[in-house]
Formats: structure tokens, sequence, C-alpha cells
């Protein structure tokens, strides 16, 4: 197994470690849709696109549908292989 | 034994400070300077422009006396911004002055605070900063400490305030996680 921190790419599938939505299932899979700087965008380094609506996500800034994106950093993020 | 050590919300003016445990709370951020808003006083979408959220000052509290010493005050975020697009929270920590650097939060309740700045909020030791840049590899530090035998508030107050611009989604944001950190012996 890599020692290597994950770094993300769009595309990737990956589980949250932490910092997850209320009441979300902790294996809820989301899909890497955007990648920022973080000095550019403070907060907002790694946009995610859930599957499915669900009350306490948002758009990632109108770059995934409503209800379906979370920003997230690398160190909270497992890849999962579907 | 460890020290019993919360984190209290300041609210009021000066000589009538009201300190509320929010350790591990949910405590809300409002267009008032209420210690517990609960959902009254939300902070609107604007038409234009930006609305803002009153100050919110919290400070450590030694409940109890550490054996030694308690130092090297730390706050961070989660680092990720999930109130929705349109909404950001800026803050910086308070030192200067009278009251350990607090100040009552100011505003038209119900409409908008003060924004955050050092020309506004005189108490301030810097510019306030987008409090999700202060991660837990990258926190923001406090000054002061706290020593055996004494007990009460001590360090750094950390102040911050919520920003609401017209790209704004109405209801209740998601709750965001803020951590103080210290060492103690």
């Amino acid at each position: 197994m890599s020692d290597e921190p994950y770094a993300p790419a769009v595309g990737d599938w990956v589980r949250l470690l932490r910092d997850l939505p209320d009441q979300l299932p902790v294996d809820t899979v989301f899909r890497v849709a955007v990648l920022n700087d973080d000095e550019d965008h403070p907060g907002k380094l790694v946009g995610l696109e859930c599957s499915e609506r669900w009350p306490m996500l948002h758009s990632c800034d109108e770059a995934v549908g409503e209800m379906r994106g979370w920003w997230s950093r690398p160190e909270h993020l497992e890849q999962v292989q579907l | 034994m460890a020290a019993t050590v919360t984190v209290r919300r300041w609210t009021g003016a000066s000589g009538s400070i009201t300190k509320t445990d929010v350790t591990s709370a949910t405590s809300r951020a409002s267009t008032s300077d209420a210690p517990s808003p609960g959902t009254s006083d939300p902070i609107p979408i604007p038409t234009s422009g930006t609305k803002y959220s009153y100050w919110l000052s919290a400070r450590l509290s030694a409940d109890t006396t550490p054996s030694g010493t308690i130092n090297n005050l730390k706050w961070f975020s989660d680092g990720s911004n999930n109130y929705g697009t349109g909404v950001t929270c800026k803050g910086a920590d308070a030192s200067t002055g009278a009251d350990g650097g607090y100040r009552q939060a100011t505003g038209t309740q119900g409409d908008t605070g003060t924004q955050l700045t050092t020309g506004n909020h005189s108490g301030l030791d810097g510019a306030p900063a987008d409090v999700f840049s202060f991660t837990s590899g990258s926190p923001k530090s406090l000054g002061g400490s706290i020593s055996n035998p004494s007990t009460g508030d001590f360090g750094d107050h950390f102040v911050l305030q919520i920003e609401v611009g017209t790209t704004a989604g109405p209801g209740t944001l998601t709750g965001e996680t803020y951590t103080f950190r210290y060492d103690e012996t």
C-alpha cells in the first residue's frame, strides 16, 4: 500500500473519511467533479458529486446539479474502485 | 488532572457581557447580538451587495485550573466551505484593548451586521481572512495562556462573521465545525 497522499483527479470515485454531510450514509460514493486551487477558492478544493440528491448537499457553485454537491479536501477522501 | 476547558460565546455590552458555553454545541450566527438566537433574525439574501451576520466572538475558559500551563492555542475549521453558493465566513483573532479584545457586535437587527474589519472592530489583531484557509494542518495561532492556580477566561478571542451574497439560496445553512486546540501540562 502506498504511503503517498491521495491526489484526486476528476472522474475518480471516492468515499468521505471526514466531514460528511449530516445523516448521509458513511458508505456513500461520490465522483470527483471539480478541482480548485485552495488559495483562490478557500474551502473549495475538491468538488464532489453525489449520484443522489440530499438535503444538506448543494451545487458546488453550480458545477454539479442542485443538492448533489459537497466540497472536501484530499486528506478527507479515500479512493474506491467501482 | 486535565483542566476543564470550555468555549464561551461572548455577547452583550462591556460591563454586562454574557458568556455562553458553546463547547461541542451548535451556535448560530444571526443578525442580532442574542447569545442563542435560534432561527430568529436570519441573515437576508441581498438583492445587491452583501449582508453580514453580527460578529460571533468566542474565547476559551478554564473552568478548573490546569496542573501546569495551557498554551500554544490554535483555531481551525474543517477546511471545506459547505455553506453553499454565495456564502462565506471570515474571521480573525482579537486581543487588543479592553475586555481581552472583545467588542459587542453591532448592525441593524434583522437586516445586517457591521462588516468585520479592523476599522470597525478595534479589538482585532489583524485583517479577517476566509476561515476555511485555517485547517488542522495550517491553523490560526492565538496568543495567551493560563497557569496553575488560575481559572477563567484566557487567550485571544476568535471573531467570525458569515457573509451572504446575492447568489445564496434560502434556508438554514449546513453546520460547520470550528475547533480550538491547545497544549496542556
